[in-house]
């Protein structure tokens, strides 16, 4: 008998591909994707449908109750719903595992899309208070470009999410202002590159997860509720100059608790110190283990706001700090007591990223200062590129050194290039690569 | 045997007259297979064919080797008894298989080489034949399950073309319904 070969699946036509996958559970037939460039998209059978602005809603509501997770020879897991003025504005809808749902909206052109403001209501029970016969329940959903002419169409769909547990909006070109009105079933919300995003209004009781990215807008809340995991990305800057750190303080009561946290230096410096600096120190964040401090580039790396910071983290146990050049920094700066807060030494630290520090200098300069503040055996890991992973070695050195007074601290210490297992030491914050 | 169960044999072909109508199927090496008519129905392309009346009672199937034919006939005539009745069988797949005496028989049916498989799918496309397709689909599944790609690659002899980067950006597309 000879030995066969020859790759004779992937020859055979698209629609006989697409029926074996349409007979593998959903996470099988995703990871089809990765085979080889044919398998590409063949997961993704398409829907092709057509209709008016009012009839989206229906037009999901029947793509979702038809979706049959057992049923080997099920819905397509796509519908492409064009709908519109000449059917330009195209809703493409996926359905993936657990329960997720993406939607992402396209209008054809490029047209420069209109300023508009979104109140996304998930509270509501739906008007016809019919209930869902569906046995498809969206947990995840995912909004995808969003604009002006399609978020009513969007808002209408989404109210009958009554189960929705985690929401993610990204990319939506002309939202200005947004006020998310959801259930207490709401755990996760995440924004992404929204940039014309001015104002953010979050009425949620019991939001555990706030991730966000982009330009700081005007921050509201109703309630207050305890993140477990905040995501802060505000390198980009902040939206509006006057918002100040009065009107951060609700938010700073929000991630007080929190378990892991992303933070800008300018955020701490502008919006963070001054609420809290006359506490002098008694403002603890005392679950935080995870911590991701993104700081700006300026001439001469000063890392004052970052320690003073870290002093008030005591269960801190994994610090990444990445220096982005094109961070906004702070105009004016802040001077920092030097007085020794309560817990000054981190006793849980154990490990340390420095990425994309420019000067070696700062560099060591800074991961020897994290040595002296922890307590235990630390292990510092610096990259420049993410690729090249120098970690922190203790040298000895037989000869004293020489010209003590301009040194601060004893450099018996260098960065060497790491060969070793490189697994064990790409360890990345919980909020890098979103 | 007995003279009692000849009379009966006989009868039946009496009532049943119209399903010992044959057709002969002729493959693509030039190999002639008589069947019922019936049996042939199976197939809706053939059936199309004969109901269109362009049979001539000869039917050439130029994309089907007589090898695959052969197998592809045992499986009409055993899906059509099975069924029992004179309209063609459907074979649902969403039933659950302990109710389905046929289940056994397609399992043995489909333990074949892969391009046997693979020729067995295209006939059975070709033919139009929705229980055979189903069945060789669903074989062909149950070999991927619960493997990971590279060992889908190994047991299909697929060729990993994507680069560092293509690959990367279809992780990257994909990240959400994968998170």
């Amino acid at each position: 008998m000879e030995e066969n070969t020859l790759d004779l699946l992937s020859s055979l036509p698209d629609e006989i591909l697409g029926r074996i996958i349409s007979f593998l559970p959903s996470e099988s037939a995703l990871q089809t994707s990765f085979l080889s460039t044919r398998w590409a998209s063949l997961w993704n059978t398409v829907l092709v449908q057509h209709g008016t602005t009012e009839a989206a809603v229906t037009a999901i509501s029947e793509f979702l109750t038809h979706f049959d997770e057992l049923n080997p020879l099920r819905q397509p897991r796509r519908l492409q719903y064009h709908f519109g003025k000449g059917s330009a504005n195209i809703l493409l809808a996926t359905i993936a595992a657990n329960n997720k749902l993406h939607m992402e909206l396209s209008t054809g052109k490029q047209e420069f899309q209109k300023q508009f403001d979104w109140q996304l209501g998930l509270n509501h029970q739906s008007l016809t208070d019919q209930p869902s016969s569906s046995s498809f329940f969206v947990k995840t959903l995912f909004l995808k470009s969003v604009g002006f002419q399609s978020k009513e169409a969007v808002s209408s769909i989404v109210s009958n999410f009554q189960f929705l547990e985690s929401l993610k909006i990204i990319e939506c070109n002309g939202l200005q202002t947004l006020e998310i009105d959801s259930s207490p079933r709401l755990k996760s919300l995440t924004i992404f590159d929204c940039p014309q995003l001015k104002s953010l209004f979050i009425r949620s009781l019991k939001l555990r997860s706030f991730r966000y990215r982009g330009l700081l807008p005007r921050l509201l809340t109703e309630n207050h509720f305890n993140l477990k995991d905040a995501m802060l990305d505000f390198r980009q800057g902040p939206c509006d100059n006057s918002f100040g750190s009065n009107d951060f303080d609700p938010s700073l009561l929000t991630i007080k608790n929190a378990e892991i946290l992303t933070l800008c230096k300018w955020t701490f410096e502008k919006l963070i110190w001054p609420s809290i600096s006359y506490l002098h120190g008694n403002f603890q964040f005392y679950r935080l283990k995870e911590l991701w401090w993104i700081d700006n580039s300026s001439e001469g790396y000063n890392s004052d706001a970052l320690i003073s910071f870290l002093k008030l983290c005591p269960a801190l146990e994994q610090l990444f700090v990445t220096v982005d050049t094109k961070s906004y920094s702070m105009p004016i700066t802040t001077t920092y007591s030097k007085k020794v807060a309560r817990h000054s030494k981190l006793e849980h630290l154990k490990v340390v990223k420095l990425v994309g520090f420019t000067n070696e200098e700062d560099e060591l300069l800074l991961a020897v200062h994290l040595t002296k503040l922890a307590v235990k055996e630390l292990l510092i890991i610096a990259t420049a590129d993410g690729i090249c992973l120098r970690s922190l070695v203790k040298v000895h050195l037989y000869q004293p050194k020489l010209n003590q007074t301009h040194v601060k601290y004893t450099h018996n210490y260098k960065f060497v290039e790491e060969n070793g297992d490189i697994n064990e030491l790409c360890v990345n914050h919980a909020h890098m690569g979103l | 045997m007995a003279s009692s169960s000849t009379s009966v044999v006989v009868s039946n072909k009496e009532k049943e007259n119209k399903n010992t109508k044959k057709v002969t199927l002729k493959s693509s090496d030039g190999e002639s297979f008589e069947v019922d008519e019936s049996v042939a129905m199976e197939s809706q392309t053939i059936k199309h064919i004969i109901e269109d009346g362009c049979a001539n009672n000869e039917i050439p199937l130029p994309n089907v080797t007589s090898g695959i034919l052969s197998r592809v006939i045992e499986y009409c005539k055993k899906h059509k008894e099975a069924a029992g009745e004179s309209e063609p069988s459907v074979t649902s797949y969403t039933s659950n298989s302990t109710t389905n005496p046929l289940t056994e028989w397609d399992t043995e049916f489909v333990k074949v080489d892969q391009n046997t498989l693979f020729d067995l799918i295209l006939a059975a496309n070709y033919l139009d034949i929705k229980g055979l397709l189903d069945l060789t689909c669903k074989t062909v599944a149950d070999m991927m399950k619960g493997k990971t790609p590279q060992e889908i690659r190994e047991t299909f002899h697929i060729k990993n073309d994507y680069t560092p980067e293509e690959e990367a950006e279809v992780r990257k597309e994909n990240q959400w319904a994968f998170e």
